[in-house]
Order: structure tokens, then sequence, then C-alpha cells
């Protein structure tokens, strides 16, 4: 607590209150998502083994190729944010670009994921695993969208020549968002693609 | 020089790290154990990860303790608020 | 002085002045208008409801506008009973106590008690007010689509929720949850903003245990709503898709459990009345140091008992679940952990009465409602242990008695505490004295009435009067009651009607009211002692430095008997 109370005996800065305050909603969707995983283990357990002749018709081949996609979009931002930290403005846009099209590209495989599950006859009316399937990823699809919007924002500041007057901060907010994201994946994968 | 004042970790050696645990977990499954075991080991190696994630990736490791007190408490809500409703809706 | 913090610079516009601020103090007073607003509706609605339980099915006065399908005549219908009683509860919890306690309390207060020109986030804090005005909108819309306004009760219990076939109601149920989606999103942005204006906006010597109790306060309050509402937000939208899309995440035929919905809501439920409550109590703990010329008995052990009793409200909420059906098991936990709540807020009160004890207490308006609201909540919390033990709450579950328990928990906290604080920072806000005699009239008028109607609706629930039931002479049992049922809505429709004189007293006061001084209650704490009246753009004409804590009355050796934070003790008073 010492460096954020320290912090008021002089002026504090648009990047303490930027880390702070992007702490404070993570903290709130981490209760969000926390709920969802919670409601889904408890069906879960109450189905009795019942879902996994459901969960078995899931791509563990697409969740595995989009878990190392977003692992490795985790890494370019933080390499982007070493970047910035660096004042190596040139590699910061470039990771930038690399984080967006794996962002892209995780929405590609999720939407042949969920194409080839529709064509299959899997909706969320199937039933309540494919219910959950649809509803957990899809709003986490929602938060890679919203991660897009931000990102695609920083790069097109980048390739403004705008971020860089302290605004360069917004990369780590950014980031930590992102990494949520990511984190988020951690659980689903195994929840939805692993436990059958 | 960094201006943040903290240093940063060898950011793609954490990454390899992370793929590795993937691979784990993915191979884990084709084990000859019980479901049960599989379940919990998987579920470890994804908390491994996110821990990982957290400590490095969001510099969690750099942070004051008022920021480490704002990611862990509402993990901690949440199990226990999972954990008290086992009795109720998971064994229902 | 515009370098410090967000050193945004003074709007010119109309528009960016008045209606898309991001100053925090008009912001504080546009949630005042929009809390004060709902509230009109939410009054008008427990008359109606009043209305049909001392006179079933009969014209109601002043309900003729009502149109069709809602009403016919004046005389309401089961449905739009239903409805009334649901609105009812989401508005005065959601649309007047949140936006009065910590949207317009909490913008105006937090950022001037701790020094600073403005929130940290003031584009955000913008976009919240505007977040949970369209939020209202939505919910007012819901009476007008088709099959009616939400009629499944403030907790929206599932399954009655989870499918239109059990209440009729389509797009308004819809409406409801989307209208308190929103406003949860509004309040998200706003805690998020509190807390990181507080952890990082405080001028130097500000520390933790400086802060006036009622910022301590509001970021408790915003630390159990950011932490509490996630769970119910994931249930709402499985709601929304039980409703909508079609699947059955709280529908026992396809595979879902009505049960998990109640644990969600109440796992938000109770944490969220401390979101409403710790406000108030913190506009008391400004008010009595004031009013008494003496500091606040115990100002840390309120910090930890606030903190504690914030830990505790997560794990009491199957109290409000006892006669459901839950796991036996996990109710003898819920009743300890309830009973065991109460302990932090009997710490706090009598931390009040000790603060009274002695002091030489100026009986001003807000002086006595802050009284009214400290010896109405003692009988709340009281009657409170009876429903948390489940032995008794087997038997008042779902009745009057319930009912009573609550409002005299919340209004004494929303209401008379809010009032407290509005005739406390009028002086503040608008630069103008409220009229003194008729706040007097005012209190009497209102604490009188309000006892007259709660006070009887524990008899009747003891007697065994259900609550949320459209008319009690169906009941053999009931019809004895009636009469008290009568008294209650005379005494309802007194209490509202002596709201009139508070809003002449706001609205003549704020034009031909006295001028008011920059520190007419001779307090300490920052936003009265070192801020001009009213505030200018930025707040402080100097960015203060604090030396002491905030409740520095009567020191001896002083010329004054109080200290302001920011002037060192032995220099002269400014
Ligand atoms: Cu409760």
């Amino acid at each position: 607590m010492s460096e954020a109370i320290a912090m008021t005996e002089h002026q504090p800065t648009h990047e303490v209150k930027g880390r702070m305050g992007m702490w404070w909603f993570l903290a709130s969707e981490i209760m969000t998502f926390g709920g969802f995983i919670a409601i889904y283990v408890l069906y879960r357990m109450a189905s009795g083994g019942a879902w996994s002749s459901m969960a078995e018709h899931v791509s563990t081949l697409m969740g595995t190729i989009n878990t190392v996609v977003l692992l490795t979009s985790s890494l370019t931002i933080v390499k982007a944010y070493e970047a910035i930290d660096k004042q190596d403005r040139k590699s910061a846009q470039r990771f930038l670009l690399i984080t967006l099209i794996l962002a892209f590209a995780f929405l590609g495989v999720k939407a042949i994921e969920y194409a080839t599950e529709i064509s299959n006859g899997y909706t969320p009316l199937t039933g309540i695993f494919w219910s959950f399937y649809f509803v957990m990823t899809g709003l986490h699809g929602l938060h890679v969208v919203g991660g897009i919007v931000a990102i695609g924002a920083l790069y097109i500041m980048a390739i403004r020549g705008t971020l860089w007057n302290g605004t360069q901060k917004r990369v780590e907010y950014i980031g930590l968002y992102w990494h949520f994201v990511d984190i988020v994946w951690i659980f689903l994968f195994p929840l939805l693609y692993l436990s059958y | 020089m960094s201006d943040t004042g903290h240093a940063h970790p060898n950011y793609v050696a954490i990454w390899g790290w992370l793929l590795l645990l993937l691979f784990i977990s993915l191979g884990a499954v084709y084990l000859p154990f019980s479901q049960g075991v599989t379940v919990t080991f998987i579920f470890i190696v994804a908390a491994v990860k996110a821990c990982i994630v957290a400590t490095y990736f969001m510099h969690l490791k750099f942070e004051e303790s008022l920021v480490r007190y704002i990611a862990i408490i509402p993990v901690i809500l949440f199990v226990i608020m999972t954990l008290t409703l086992i009795p109720d809706i998971g064994t229902r | 002085m515009s370098e410090h913090g967000n050193g945004h610079a003074e709007p010119t516009s109309f528009l960016r002045k008045y209606v898309f601020s991001i100053d925090h103090k008009v912001i504080g007073k546009q949630y005042l208008f929009l809390s004060l607003f709902m509230a009109l509706f939410g009054g008008l609605m427990a008359y109606y409801m009043r209305w049909q339980l001392a006179w079933p099915e009969t014209a109601i006065p002043g309900a003729g506008w009502i149109p069709e399908p809602m009403a016919f005549g004046g005389i309401i219908p089961p449905e739009f009973y239903n409805a009334l009683i649901t609105l009812h509860g989401t508005i005065m919890v959601f649309f007047v106590g949140m936006p009065l306690l910590l949207g317009a309390l909490g913008n105006y207060l937090v950022p001037l008690m701790i020094g600073a020109d403005d929130m940290a986030f003031p584009r955000l804090n913008m976009m919240s007010f505007w977040t949970i005005t369209t939020a209202s909108l939505v919910l007012m819309a819901s009476f007008f689509v088709e099959g009616g306004a939400a009629s499944a009760g403030w907790t929206g219990y599932a399954p009655l929720s989870a499918d239109p076939i059990h209440t009729g109601v389509g797009w308004g149920l819809n409406l409801w949850i989307m209208a308190l989606a929103l406003e949860f999103t509004s309040f998200l942005m706003g805690g998020i903003n509190f807390l990181t204006t507080v952890v990082t906006m405080r001028v130097p010597g500000m520390t933790m245990f400086r802060l006036p109790l009622m910022v301590w306060m509001q970021i408790t309050a915003a630390v159990l709503f950011m932490l509490s509402v996630g769970p119910l937000i994931a249930g709402a939208i499985l709601l929304l898709l039980d409703r909508t899309v079609g699947t059955g995440f709280f529908i026992p035929e396809r595979g879902g459990d009505p049960l998990l919905w109640q644990h969600l809501f109440w796992f938000f439920g109770h944490p969220e009345v401390y979101v409403v409550l710790l406000p108030g109590l913190g506009a008391i703990m400004e008010i009595l140091p004031v009013f008494t010329r003496r500091p606040i008995f115990g100002y840390k052990t309120i910090v930890y008992s606030t903190i504690v009793a914030g830990a505790l409200s997560f794990l009491v909420w199957a109290h409000h679940m006892f006669v459901s059906g839950i796991d036996p098991q996990i109710v003898m936990p819920f009743s300890i952990t309830t009973i065991l709540i109460s302990v932090p807020f009997a710490v706090i009160i009598f931390a009040f009465m000790a603060s009274l004890w002695g002091g030489s207490i100026r009986f001003t308006t807000p002086m006595l409602f802050a009284i009214g609201t400290i010896v109405t909540f003692i009988i709340g919390g009281v009657t409170g242990i009876f429903n948390g033990s489940a032995p008794v709450d087997i038997f008042i579950h779902d009745t009057y008695f319930v009912v009573a328990h609550f409002h005299f928990t919340l209004f004494p906290d929303v209401f008379l505490g809010g009032f407290a604080a509005l005739y406390f920072w009028f002086p503040k806000m608008f630069g103008k004295m409220m009229n003194e005699t008729l706040g007097k009239v005012h209190f009497w008028w209102t604490t009188i009435t309000f006892n007259m109607v709660f006070i009887p609706m524990f008899l009747i629930g003891a007697g065994g009067h259900m609550r949320r039931i459209y008319n009690p002479l169906q009941y053999d049992f009931l019809k004895p009651m009636q009469d008290i049922n009568i008294f209650i809505t005379w005494s309802a429709v007194a209490l509202l009607v002596g709201q009139l004189v508070f809003i002449f007293n706001f609205f003549w006061s704020m034009y031909r009211g006295k001028k008011a001084e920059d520190n007419p209650w001779e307090a300490t704490t920052l936003e009265w002692a070192a801020a001009p009246t009213p505030p200018p753009h930025g707040n402080f004409e100097t960015v203060p430095t604090v030396y002491h804590g905030p409740y520095e009355y009567s020191c001896p050796g002083q010329e004054t008997d109080w200290q302001p934070q920011h002037v060192e003790k032995g220099s002269v008073a400014a």
C-alpha cells in the first residue's frame, strides 16, 4: 500500500490513476467471470457426469490452437509494453500489430468452431452444457472484441505518432486487460474442452 | 533504461513455460487415470498458468501490496461462494 | 490550480457546464435531482399499493389518469399491483437510495473532503450518470410495453421470472433486467472512480486515518458493491437468455436450478443493503461531531467495525432463504454469521451514543434528522435479529414483519439520513441556507408518521399478514386486522403529503434562502473549512495541506472550538 499512499505526497500521475482504475475494474470482472465459472462447476457437479457425452463433441484441437494464439498475444502485448518502457517506438508498434493479428486469428478460429458446431446440430438450445458453452465463450469473445477495439485504437495512435506524450502508458493498462482475457481463457479451456 | 522503476523479466521464457504447461495438461487427458484425478490435475495446472500470467505479464510481482489485494480478494470470494453452494446446488 | 490533478479547463457553454458536465459537483447535483425525481415515483407507487390494501378494488383517488390495461378507472388489477410492488422496490433501492447516497453525496463530497480538484476519471464520472439516466428511462418505459412492467418482485425470483408464461409479462421484465444491468454498470464506473480517487488523489497530509468517516463509508460501499455484483450480473445474463433465447439455466424442466438465482441475488443483495446503508451512516458520522462540538467517539473502532461488517456481509446471504428449501446443513452457519454481523453495527451505534454523551448539542435540523436516523435504525437493526435466527424466521418469513423490518433499516438510512445530509450540505451545494422552522416541522412530521406506518406493520406481520398480497379481505383470518391496514394507509398518506414541506423548502431556499457563509456550521473538514461556498471549478483556491484528523472540536487552548484540518494547531484559525 505504501506506494499509493506515498503518491499523495506529490502530484498523482495519470499512470498511477490508470493502473489503479484498471485493477479495480478487473476485480469486478473477476467476480463476473467467477460467477459464471461457479455456476458452471456447480451445475456440472449436480449433473453427475451426464454432461460428458455432450462435452465430447467440442473440438479440443481448435481449443488448443486458440489457447496458443491467446497465450502468444499475451506475450506480444507485454513485449509492446516493454518496448515502450525502453523508448523503442518501432518495435512497440510492431508488437501491437502482431497482437492485433493474433486477436483476429482467435476470433477467426472461434467463428469456424461455432459454424462447425451449429452445422452439426449443437446450438445453445441443444442441452445445458451447450448453453453454457455458447454463453461463456460468447462473453469471452465479446471481451476479445473489446480488446481488439482498444488495441486497434492504440495501434492507430502509434501509426499517427500520437501515442508518445504520456498516452503510451495506456499500452500497460490495455495490456492488463488483455492478460485478464487470457487468464479467463486459461480456465475456460479445461472447463469446456478438457473435462469430458 | 526503463522509466517504471522495475525490471522486465524474460517474457519469452515465461511464454515457453506457459506453452509447456498447456501441453502437459493436454497430455494428462490421455493418461490412464481416473476422471477425478485428471480433472484435479488439469485445474491445478490452469491455476499455475493463471498465476504465472498474473505474476509476470501483469507484473503483480513488482506491484504494491494494495494491488495484490485487489487481485486476490475477489478470487478468494468467489471460491468461498462456490464451496458454500456445493451442498445446495452441486449435490442436488 | 488548474495544473493540480486533472487540470481540465472550466467549461463555458451551457451544455458542457450543466448537462454533459465533467465537474464532480455538477454530476453530484444531477444525481441528486434524478434520485429525488425517482423518489416521487416510488412514493406514488407506495400510495397506490396502500390504498389497494386498505380499500381493495376501489377507485383510487388520483389514479384515474393511469391508462388501461394498467388500471380501469382508477381501480388497479392484480397484475398491475404486482408491477407496483416490483417497481417500488427496484426504484427505491437502485434508483433512489444508491443515486442519492453514493451518486449525489459521494460524488459531491469525496473529492472535496480529500482536497482533490475532481474525480480521478471525470469523463467516466459523466458516463456513469448518463448510464443510470438511461437505465431510469428504460425502467419507466417498461410500463408501456405489451404485457406491462416486471411483476416478479424486486428480487425477480426464478422460475417466476425465467419464463413469461408464469406472469404474462414479456418485454417488461426483459427491460427490467436491462435497466438493472445498466444501473450496475453505472455504479461500477462510479465505484472504480471513487476508489481510484481516494487511493491516488488525497492532498499532502491526508492519511487514510485522517479521512472524514464519510469517505471511509463511501469507499467501503464501493468495494462491497464491486465484489458482490459480479455473480448477479452473470445470473442476470443467464436469466435474460432463459427468457429471450429459450435456454434453461433457471428452469427445472430444462435442467436448470431456480434456487441458484436466489443464491446469486442474495450474495449480492446483502452486501447491497450495506452499500446503501454505509454512506447514510457516513452522513450521520459527519453531522454528529459538528453539532455536539466534540470529536466522534472511537474513530478507528468505527473504521474497523465497518470493515469487519463489510467482510461478514459476504457470508450471511442465505438468511433470506431459510424457507426456500436450501440444505438444512447451511441454515445454522448462516444464522450464526447473521447474528454475528450485528456486533460491529452495535459497536458503531454505541460509538454514536457515546459521541452524543455529554456534548453541547446544537439541535439544528440536520442534527435532529441524524438523531432520528439513529433511533429508528436501532429498531430496524434489533428486529433484524428475529429474521436472522432461522426458527423465528420460519414463522415470520414473507409477512409484513419483514416489510416493517427492512423499511425500518432503509427508510431511516436513505430518507432520514439523506434528509440530514441534504439539510447539512445544502448550504455548500447551493450557497443558501435552508429554512430551519420548515426543516423542524418536516422532521417531526416525517418521523412521527413514519413510525405510525411501520410499527403497526410489525403487529400485523406477527399476526400472519402475508406480504405481496393483492387483497387481504380474501382471507378470513386477516379481516380482523383490516382496521390496522386502514390506519397504516392514512399514516402513509400523511407521510407522503408531509414531504411537500421539504420540496417547498428545498426550492424556496435555493432561490430565496439566506445566503450561506463558507463555513456556516463551524465545521473542521475540508469541504467546509477550506473551500469557498459554493466551491468554484477546481474546488480550492490553493491546494490545502492537512495537519490533523477530521474532528478536532473543543481543543483546549484554542481560540475557537473548532480546528480545521488544514490549519496547524497553534496558528490562528483562518
Ligand atoms: Cu441480508
